[in-house]
Protein backbone atom coordinates (compact mmCIF):
# COMPACT_ATOMS: atom_id res chain seq x y z
CA UNK A 1 0.00 0.00 0.00
CA UNK A 2 1.71 3.10 -1.21
CA UNK A 3 1.90 6.39 1.79
CA UNK A 4 -0.23 9.06 -0.01
CA UNK A 5 0.08 11.67 2.42
CA UNK A 6 2.78 13.82 1.14
CA UNK A 7 0.98 13.99 -2.33
CA UNK A 8 -2.75 14.51 -0.87
CA UNK A 9 -2.10 17.11 1.34
CA UNK A 10 -1.20 19.94 -0.66
CA UNK A 11 -3.78 18.95 -2.75
CA UNK A 12 -6.62 19.05 -0.16
CA UNK A 13 -4.89 22.36 0.81
CA UNK A 14 -4.95 23.64 -2.96
CA UNK A 15 -8.20 22.55 -4.13
CA UNK A 16 -9.43 24.54 -0.13
CA UNK A 17 -7.59 27.63 -1.10
CA UNK A 18 -8.79 27.96 -4.81
CA UNK A 19 -12.48 27.38 -4.09
CA UNK A 20 -12.22 29.78 -1.42
CA UNK A 21 -10.40 32.54 -3.18
CA UNK A 22 -10.81 32.10 -6.48
CA UNK A 23 -14.23 30.40 -6.99
CA UNK A 24 -16.34 33.28 -5.48
CA UNK A 25 -15.07 35.17 -8.23
CA UNK A 26 -16.11 33.28 -11.18
CA UNK A 27 -19.61 32.05 -10.21
CA UNK A 28 -21.53 30.51 -12.95
CA UNK A 29 -25.59 30.48 -12.66
CA UNK A 30 -24.89 32.13 -9.74
CA UNK A 31 -23.54 29.37 -8.19
CA UNK A 32 -19.88 27.90 -7.20
CA UNK A 33 -18.81 24.51 -8.01
CA UNK A 34 -17.78 22.56 -5.15
CA UNK A 35 -14.08 21.48 -5.91
CA UNK A 36 -13.27 19.67 -2.96
CA UNK A 37 -16.37 16.88 -3.73
CA UNK A 38 -14.78 16.71 -7.41
CA UNK A 39 -11.31 15.99 -6.20
CA UNK A 40 -12.62 13.42 -3.31
CA UNK A 41 -14.79 11.83 -6.33
CA UNK A 42 -11.27 11.43 -8.40
CA UNK A 43 -9.33 10.13 -5.52
CA UNK A 44 -11.52 7.62 -4.90
CA UNK A 45 -11.63 6.43 -8.50
CA UNK A 46 -8.35 6.22 -8.24
CA UNK A 47 -7.28 5.56 -4.97
CA UNK A 48 -10.93 3.57 -3.61
CA UNK A 49 -13.21 3.83 -1.01
CA UNK A 50 -11.05 4.67 1.74
CA UNK A 51 -9.07 6.83 0.94
CA UNK A 52 -11.23 8.71 -1.27
CA UNK A 53 -13.64 9.19 1.85
CA UNK A 54 -10.85 10.37 4.11
CA UNK A 55 -9.85 12.66 1.18
CA UNK A 56 -13.13 13.97 0.89
CA UNK A 57 -13.33 14.40 4.90
CA UNK A 58 -10.19 16.90 4.88
CA UNK A 59 -11.42 19.07 1.88
CA UNK A 60 -15.26 19.10 3.34
CA UNK A 61 -13.54 19.99 6.51
CA UNK A 62 -11.34 22.81 5.52
CA UNK A 63 -14.29 24.29 3.13
CA UNK A 64 -16.50 24.06 6.24
CA UNK A 65 -14.16 26.94 7.93
CA UNK A 66 -14.91 29.42 5.78
CA UNK A 67 -19.21 28.51 5.31
CA UNK A 68 -21.76 29.81 7.53
CA UNK A 69 -23.44 26.62 7.47
CA UNK A 70 -22.63 23.99 10.48
CA UNK A 71 -18.57 22.67 10.43
CA UNK A 72 -18.51 19.17 9.45
CA UNK A 73 -21.82 19.16 7.02
CA UNK A 74 -19.45 19.58 3.93
CA UNK A 75 -17.14 16.85 4.92
CA UNK A 76 -19.73 14.21 5.87
CA UNK A 77 -21.13 15.13 2.59
CA UNK A 78 -17.82 14.93 0.64
CA UNK A 79 -16.81 11.54 2.46
CA UNK A 80 -20.12 9.56 2.23
CA UNK A 81 -20.32 10.26 -2.01
CA UNK A 82 -16.47 9.62 -2.15
CA UNK A 83 -16.31 6.47 -0.35
CA UNK A 84 -19.65 5.15 -2.57
CA UNK A 85 -17.81 6.31 -5.83
CA UNK A 86 -15.03 3.89 -4.53
CA UNK A 87 -17.25 1.14 -3.67
CA UNK A 88 -18.56 0.83 -7.45
CA UNK A 89 -17.67 -2.52 -8.68
CA UNK A 90 -14.40 -2.42 -10.97
CA UNK A 91 -15.94 -2.45 -14.41
CA UNK A 92 -19.21 -0.59 -13.66
CA UNK A 93 -17.71 2.83 -14.49
CA UNK A 94 -16.11 2.50 -18.36
CA UNK A 95 -13.13 4.35 -19.11
CA UNK A 96 -13.99 6.89 -21.42
CA UNK A 97 -13.59 10.54 -22.59
CA UNK A 98 -16.70 12.10 -20.83
CA UNK A 99 -16.43 9.69 -17.48
CA UNK A 100 -14.75 13.00 -15.43
CA UNK A 101 -17.59 14.94 -16.48
CA UNK A 102 -19.88 11.98 -15.57
CA UNK A 103 -18.71 11.36 -12.31
CA UNK A 104 -18.37 15.29 -11.51
CA UNK A 105 -21.84 15.70 -12.11
CA UNK A 106 -23.07 12.25 -10.52
CA UNK A 107 -20.94 13.33 -7.62
CA UNK A 108 -22.72 16.57 -7.44
CA UNK A 109 -26.10 15.25 -7.00
CA UNK A 110 -25.85 13.03 -4.53
CA UNK A 111 -23.28 15.05 -2.46
CA UNK A 112 -25.03 17.85 -2.80
CA UNK A 113 -28.35 15.83 -2.02
CA UNK A 114 -26.65 14.13 1.38
CA UNK A 115 -25.25 17.78 2.11
CA UNK A 116 -29.04 18.90 1.97
CA UNK A 117 -30.69 16.10 3.85
CA UNK A 118 -28.22 16.55 6.25
CA UNK A 119 -28.42 19.89 7.22
CA UNK A 120 -32.23 19.67 6.86
CA UNK A 121 -32.04 17.22 10.18
CA UNK A 122 -29.11 19.63 11.56
CA UNK A 123 -31.98 22.20 11.82
CA UNK A 124 -31.18 24.69 8.76
CA UNK A 125 -34.63 25.07 7.28
CA UNK A 126 -33.63 26.90 4.14
CA UNK A 127 -31.76 23.86 2.73
CA UNK A 128 -35.04 22.36 2.17
CA UNK A 129 -36.50 24.75 0.22
CA UNK A 130 -36.81 24.02 -3.43
CA UNK A 131 -34.58 27.05 -4.18
CA UNK A 132 -31.69 24.71 -2.43
CA UNK A 133 -32.33 22.00 -4.78
CA UNK A 134 -32.08 24.09 -7.75
CA UNK A 135 -28.96 25.58 -6.65
CA UNK A 136 -27.24 22.25 -5.71
CA UNK A 137 -28.15 20.95 -9.42
CA UNK A 138 -26.43 24.36 -11.06
CA UNK A 139 -23.71 23.70 -8.73
CA UNK A 140 -23.84 19.78 -10.08
CA UNK A 141 -23.78 21.12 -13.61
CA UNK A 142 -20.94 23.54 -12.81
CA UNK A 143 -18.77 20.30 -11.35
CA UNK A 144 -19.22 18.45 -14.55
CA UNK A 145 -17.30 21.43 -16.10
CA UNK A 146 -14.14 21.48 -14.14
CA UNK A 147 -14.32 17.71 -13.78
CA UNK A 148 -12.02 17.20 -16.30
CA UNK A 149 -9.20 19.59 -15.20
CA UNK A 150 -9.71 18.38 -11.67
CA UNK A 151 -9.48 14.84 -12.54
CA UNK A 152 -6.66 15.45 -14.74
CA UNK A 153 -4.74 17.23 -11.76
CA UNK A 154 -5.42 13.85 -9.26
CA UNK A 155 -3.99 12.03 -12.04
CA UNK A 156 -1.07 14.15 -12.04
CA UNK A 157 -0.21 14.28 -8.84
CA UNK A 158 -1.00 10.77 -7.76
CA UNK A 159 -0.10 8.45 -11.28
CA UNK A 160 2.08 10.26 -12.91
CA UNK A 161 3.70 7.04 -13.52
CA UNK A 162 0.82 5.21 -14.37
CA UNK A 163 -1.88 4.79 -17.51
CA UNK A 164 -5.06 7.31 -16.62
CA UNK A 165 -8.33 6.48 -15.05
CA UNK A 166 -7.34 2.95 -14.18
CA UNK A 167 -8.77 1.77 -10.46
CA UNK A 168 -6.72 0.61 -7.73
CA UNK A 169 -5.82 -2.57 -7.23
CA UNK B 1 -9.40 -14.02 4.20
CA UNK B 2 -7.99 -10.91 3.09
CA UNK B 3 -11.55 -9.35 1.16
CA UNK B 4 -12.99 -9.74 4.45
CA UNK B 5 -10.65 -7.74 6.59
CA UNK B 6 -10.85 -4.89 3.65
CA UNK B 7 -14.11 -4.36 3.94
CA UNK B 8 -13.88 -4.57 7.75
CA UNK B 9 -11.72 -1.54 7.58
CA UNK B 10 -13.69 0.45 4.93
CA UNK B 11 -17.07 -0.09 7.18
CA UNK B 12 -14.95 0.77 10.31
CA UNK B 13 -13.40 4.25 8.63
CA UNK B 14 -16.82 5.05 7.13
CA UNK B 15 -18.34 4.61 10.77
CA UNK B 16 -15.43 7.02 12.24
CA UNK B 17 -15.77 9.74 9.56
CA UNK B 18 -19.69 9.73 10.45
CA UNK B 19 -19.42 10.11 14.03
CA UNK B 20 -16.77 12.85 13.82
CA UNK B 21 -18.71 14.71 11.30
CA UNK B 22 -22.02 14.26 13.39
CA UNK B 23 -19.73 15.43 16.71
CA UNK B 24 -18.84 18.27 14.98
CA UNK B 25 -21.76 19.31 13.61
CA UNK B 26 -23.43 18.87 16.91
CA UNK B 27 -21.04 20.90 18.50
CA UNK B 28 -20.66 24.07 15.81
CA UNK B 29 -24.66 24.20 16.24
CA UNK B 30 -24.26 24.03 20.20
CA UNK B 31 -21.35 26.57 19.98
CA UNK B 32 -22.23 28.79 17.44
CA UNK B 33 -18.63 31.12 16.63
CA UNK B 34 -17.19 30.97 20.42
CA UNK B 35 -16.23 27.43 20.76
CA UNK B 36 -12.66 26.06 19.49
CA UNK B 37 -14.25 25.24 15.85
CA UNK B 38 -14.91 29.00 15.42
CA UNK B 39 -11.77 29.91 16.80
CA UNK B 40 -9.57 27.64 14.01
CA UNK B 41 -12.46 29.13 11.27
CA UNK B 42 -10.71 32.69 12.54
CA UNK B 43 -7.07 31.57 12.00
CA UNK B 44 -8.08 29.99 8.64
CA UNK B 45 -9.87 33.50 7.84
CA UNK B 46 -6.54 35.03 8.79
CA UNK B 47 -4.44 33.32 6.93
CA UNK B 48 -6.41 33.70 3.56
CA UNK B 49 -7.72 37.24 3.88
CA UNK B 50 -4.55 38.34 2.04
CA UNK B 51 -5.28 36.46 -0.95
CA UNK B 52 -8.78 36.76 -1.04
CA UNK B 53 -7.89 40.76 -1.57
CA UNK B 54 -5.23 39.47 -4.08
CA UNK B 55 -8.10 37.33 -6.18
CA UNK B 56 -10.08 39.98 -6.03
CA UNK B 57 -8.16 42.86 -7.39
CA UNK B 58 -6.70 40.43 -9.95
CA UNK B 59 -9.72 38.52 -10.86
CA UNK B 60 -12.52 40.67 -9.93
CA UNK B 61 -12.92 42.18 -13.82
CA UNK B 62 -12.12 38.56 -15.16
CA UNK B 63 -15.36 37.74 -12.60
CA UNK B 64 -17.67 40.52 -13.81
CA UNK B 65 -16.76 39.39 -17.56
CA UNK B 66 -17.72 35.75 -16.30
CA UNK B 67 -20.84 36.65 -14.78
CA UNK B 68 -21.86 38.67 -17.77
CA UNK B 69 -22.07 35.73 -20.11
CA UNK B 70 -23.38 33.36 -17.77
CA UNK B 71 -26.25 35.70 -16.37
CA UNK B 72 -26.90 37.50 -20.09
CA UNK B 73 -29.83 36.77 -19.74
CA UNK B 74 -30.68 37.87 -16.20
CA UNK B 75 -29.37 41.21 -17.00
CA UNK B 76 -31.68 41.43 -20.20
CA UNK B 77 -34.49 40.87 -17.65
CA UNK B 78 -33.59 42.62 -14.76
CA UNK B 79 -32.99 45.52 -17.31
CA UNK B 80 -36.53 45.07 -18.53
CA UNK B 81 -37.76 45.21 -15.25
CA UNK B 82 -35.96 47.95 -14.69
CA UNK B 83 -36.91 49.81 -17.54
CA UNK B 84 -40.77 49.29 -16.47
CA UNK B 85 -40.36 49.96 -12.80
CA UNK B 86 -38.84 53.61 -14.02
CA UNK B 87 -41.44 54.02 -16.03
CA UNK B 88 -44.27 53.81 -13.28
CA UNK B 89 -41.97 55.81 -11.03
CA UNK B 90 -42.06 58.88 -13.82
CA UNK B 91 -45.88 58.34 -14.07
CA UNK B 92 -46.42 58.54 -10.94
CA UNK B 93 -44.02 61.49 -10.12
CA UNK B 94 -46.21 63.39 -12.97
CA UNK B 95 -49.35 62.49 -11.24
CA UNK B 96 -48.68 62.86 -7.69
CA UNK B 97 -47.28 65.65 -5.69
CA UNK B 98 -46.97 63.35 -3.00
CA UNK B 99 -44.96 60.95 -4.86
CA UNK B 100 -42.06 63.75 -5.55
CA UNK B 101 -42.85 64.92 -1.81
CA UNK B 102 -42.25 60.92 -0.35
CA UNK B 103 -39.21 60.82 -3.29
CA UNK B 104 -37.19 63.91 -1.58
CA UNK B 105 -37.72 62.75 1.81
CA UNK B 106 -36.51 59.41 0.57
CA UNK B 107 -33.19 61.00 -0.91
CA UNK B 108 -32.99 62.62 2.43
CA UNK B 109 -32.55 60.10 4.74
CA UNK B 110 -29.44 59.16 3.02
CA UNK B 111 -28.09 62.81 4.29
CA UNK B 112 -29.71 62.01 8.18
CA UNK B 113 -27.19 63.37 10.51
CA UNK B 114 -27.04 60.25 12.76
CA UNK B 115 -25.79 58.07 10.19
CA UNK B 116 -22.55 60.00 10.22
CA UNK B 117 -22.62 61.01 13.60
CA UNK B 118 -22.41 57.09 14.96
CA UNK B 119 -18.66 55.91 15.19
CA UNK B 120 -18.13 54.09 11.85
CA UNK B 121 -15.48 51.94 9.94
CA UNK B 122 -15.20 52.23 6.32
CA UNK B 123 -14.39 48.96 4.72
CA UNK B 124 -14.39 47.41 1.06
CA UNK B 125 -15.87 44.24 0.08
CA UNK B 126 -12.92 41.73 -1.15
CA UNK B 127 -14.67 39.16 -1.56
CA UNK B 128 -18.58 37.58 -2.07
CA UNK B 129 -19.61 34.10 -0.53
CA UNK B 130 -17.32 31.03 -1.08
CA UNK B 131 -20.69 28.84 -0.95
CA UNK B 132 -23.86 28.33 -2.37
CA UNK B 133 -25.54 28.33 0.60
CA UNK B 134 -25.77 31.60 2.77
CA UNK B 135 -25.33 35.42 1.23
CA UNK B 136 -22.21 37.20 2.79
CA UNK B 137 -19.21 39.67 1.62
CA UNK B 138 -16.18 39.32 3.13
CA UNK B 139 -14.72 42.67 4.27
CA UNK B 140 -11.14 44.07 4.31
CA UNK B 141 -11.63 45.72 8.16
CA UNK B 142 -12.06 43.50 11.15
CA UNK B 143 -11.19 43.75 14.96
CA UNK B 144 -8.14 45.29 13.93
CA UNK B 145 -10.38 48.52 12.91
CA UNK B 146 -12.77 47.95 15.79
CA UNK B 147 -15.08 45.67 13.88
CA UNK B 148 -16.93 43.22 15.76
CA UNK B 149 -19.50 40.66 15.85
CA UNK B 150 -23.13 41.97 15.11
CA UNK B 151 -22.66 45.62 14.22
CA UNK B 152 -24.55 46.71 11.52
CA UNK B 153 -23.04 47.59 7.97
CA UNK B 154 -24.66 50.04 5.72
CA UNK B 155 -24.21 50.82 1.88
CA UNK B 156 -24.93 53.65 -0.78
CA UNK B 157 -28.85 52.33 -0.69
CA UNK B 158 -29.19 51.88 2.68
CA UNK B 159 -28.70 48.13 4.83
CA UNK B 160 -26.36 45.88 3.40
CA UNK B 161 -26.70 43.69 6.74
CA UNK B 162 -24.89 42.38 9.75
CA UNK B 163 -21.51 41.85 10.67
CA UNK B 164 -21.66 37.57 12.21
CA UNK B 165 -17.60 36.90 12.38
CA UNK B 166 -14.85 39.21 12.73
CA UNK B 167 -10.76 38.50 12.90
CA UNK B 168 -7.49 40.34 12.42
CA UNK B 169 -7.69 42.04 9.05
CA UNK B 170 -11.37 41.14 8.45
CA UNK B 171 -14.96 40.44 8.78
CA UNK B 172 -17.67 38.22 7.27
CA UNK B 173 -21.14 40.16 7.07
CA UNK B 174 -24.48 38.32 6.50
CA UNK B 175 -26.73 39.87 3.80
CA UNK B 176 -30.01 41.52 4.34
CA UNK B 177 -31.02 39.05 1.37
CA UNK B 178 -30.12 36.04 3.64
CA UNK B 179 -32.88 33.73 4.25
CA UNK B 180 -31.70 33.62 7.93
CA UNK B 181 -31.47 37.71 8.14
CA UNK B 182 -34.22 39.42 10.63
CA UNK B 183 -34.66 42.97 11.22
CA UNK B 184 -37.19 45.29 12.74
CA UNK B 185 -38.64 48.02 10.40
CA UNK B 186 -41.34 50.75 9.66
CA UNK B 187 -43.37 51.10 7.20
CA UNK B 188 -42.09 54.92 6.53
CA UNK B 189 -44.95 56.57 5.66
CA UNK B 190 -47.94 54.36 7.60
CA UNK B 191 -45.25 54.63 11.13
CA UNK B 192 -46.29 50.78 11.01
CA UNK B 193 -43.85 48.35 12.85
CA UNK B 194 -42.80 44.44 12.99
CA UNK B 195 -40.16 42.43 12.43
CA UNK B 196 -39.00 41.38 8.38
CA UNK B 197 -37.70 38.22 7.91
CA UNK B 198 -35.50 36.80 5.50
CA UNK B 199 -37.26 34.15 2.87
CA UNK B 200 -35.45 31.21 1.22
CA UNK B 201 -36.67 31.04 -2.04
CA UNK B 202 -36.94 34.97 -3.19
CA UNK B 203 -34.64 36.99 -1.57
CA UNK B 204 -37.11 39.22 -0.24
CA UNK B 205 -38.51 39.71 3.48
CA UNK B 206 -41.50 39.20 4.90
CA UNK B 207 -42.75 41.43 7.67
CA UNK B 208 -46.22 39.53 9.18
CA UNK B 209 -48.63 42.55 10.63
CA UNK B 210 -51.86 41.18 12.72
CA UNK B 211 -54.85 43.29 11.19
CA UNK B 212 -56.34 43.42 14.87
CA UNK B 213 -53.62 45.82 15.87
CA UNK B 214 -53.73 48.27 12.45
CA UNK B 215 -56.58 50.50 11.38
CA UNK B 216 -58.38 49.90 7.94
CA UNK B 217 -56.87 53.05 6.54
CA UNK B 218 -53.83 51.99 7.83
CA UNK B 219 -53.93 48.74 6.02
CA UNK B 220 -55.43 49.99 3.07
CA UNK B 221 -52.86 52.64 2.86
CA UNK B 222 -49.59 50.31 2.37
CA UNK B 223 -49.45 49.73 -1.36
CA UNK B 224 -46.43 48.74 -3.72
CA UNK B 225 -43.51 51.34 -3.85
CA UNK B 226 -43.59 52.29 0.52
CA UNK B 227 -40.35 53.00 1.77
CA UNK B 228 -39.18 50.84 4.50
CA UNK B 229 -36.51 51.75 7.34
CA UNK B 230 -35.49 50.20 10.27
CA UNK B 231 -37.42 51.57 13.16
CA UNK B 232 -34.71 51.01 15.84
CA UNK B 233 -37.39 49.18 18.50
CA UNK B 234 -37.66 46.89 20.99
CA UNK B 235 -34.05 45.84 21.30
CA UNK B 236 -33.18 46.30 17.47
CA UNK B 237 -29.86 45.06 16.64
CA UNK B 238 -30.26 48.26 14.32
CA UNK B 239 -30.19 52.20 14.74
CA UNK B 240 -33.44 53.55 13.81
CA UNK B 241 -33.66 55.42 10.10
CA UNK B 242 -31.91 52.94 7.57
CA UNK B 243 -33.39 52.31 4.85
CA UNK B 244 -33.80 48.74 4.13
CA UNK B 245 -36.05 47.98 1.01
CA UNK B 246 -39.53 49.04 -0.84
CA UNK B 247 -42.81 47.72 -0.10
CA UNK B 248 -43.39 44.99 -3.09
CA UNK B 249 -46.63 43.51 -2.61
CA UNK B 250 -49.13 43.37 -0.06
CA UNK B 251 -50.89 39.59 0.78
CA UNK B 252 -54.04 39.49 2.44
CA UNK B 253 -55.01 36.31 4.33
CA UNK B 254 -58.04 34.70 3.82
CA UNK B 255 -58.40 34.33 7.27
CA UNK B 256 -58.74 39.06 7.69
CA UNK B 257 -56.24 38.21 10.51
CA UNK B 258 -53.28 38.84 9.56
CA UNK B 259 -51.78 40.29 6.15
CA UNK B 260 -47.77 39.57 4.97
CA UNK B 261 -46.29 42.30 3.05
CA UNK B 262 -43.01 41.30 0.98
CA UNK B 263 -40.49 43.86 0.78
CA UNK B 264 -37.55 44.58 -1.59
CA UNK B 265 -34.44 44.99 -0.10
CA UNK B 266 -32.57 47.82 -1.90
CA UNK B 267 -29.27 46.41 -1.58
CA UNK B 268 -27.87 45.40 -4.91
CA UNK B 269 -24.84 43.05 -3.68
CA UNK B 270 -23.62 42.63 -6.95
CA UNK B 271 -22.25 45.93 -7.21
CA UNK B 272 -21.47 46.49 -3.75
CA UNK B 273 -17.97 47.96 -3.23
CA UNK B 274 -17.91 50.32 -0.40
CA UNK B 275 -19.82 49.88 3.35
CA UNK B 276 -19.36 51.05 6.34
CA UNK B 277 -19.13 49.41 9.62
CA UNK B 278 -21.81 50.93 12.34
CA UNK B 279 -19.96 50.58 15.51
CA UNK B 280 -23.03 50.42 17.02
CA UNK B 281 -25.16 48.06 19.95
CA UNK B 282 -28.33 47.51 20.83
CA UNK B 283 -29.08 49.93 23.30
CA UNK B 284 -26.84 52.45 22.34
CA UNK B 285 -28.08 56.09 22.01
CA UNK B 286 -28.95 57.74 18.67
CA UNK B 287 -26.58 60.78 18.49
Amino acid sequence: MRFLGPRLVPLAFTIVITQVVLFPQLRLLGVVPDLGLVAAVAVAYREGAVVGAWFGFATGLGFDLFLHTPTGLSALAYALCAYLVGSLERGLLRRGRWLPSFLGLAGGLVGGGIFLAVGVLAGIDELGSVRALSVQTRSAIYDAIVAPVVFGLVALILHADEPSWKFRD
Amino acid sequence: MPGFGRDTRRRYVLIVIVLTSITLITLDRRADDKGPLGAVARVAHRIVSPLAAAADAVFGPVGDWFAGIADGGDLRRENRDLAERLAQERAKNRQSEQAIEENRRYKALFGEPWLDDIPSVAAKVIAGAPGNFERTVVLNRGTESGVAIGYPVVGPDGLVGRVVEAWDGGSTVLLVTDPTFGVAVRLTDQRIRGPAEGQPESGLLKLNLTSADLSDEQIESIVAGDDVETCGCDESEYPPGIPVGEVLRVERQTSGISLIVRIRPLLDASSLENVKVLRWRTGDLVP
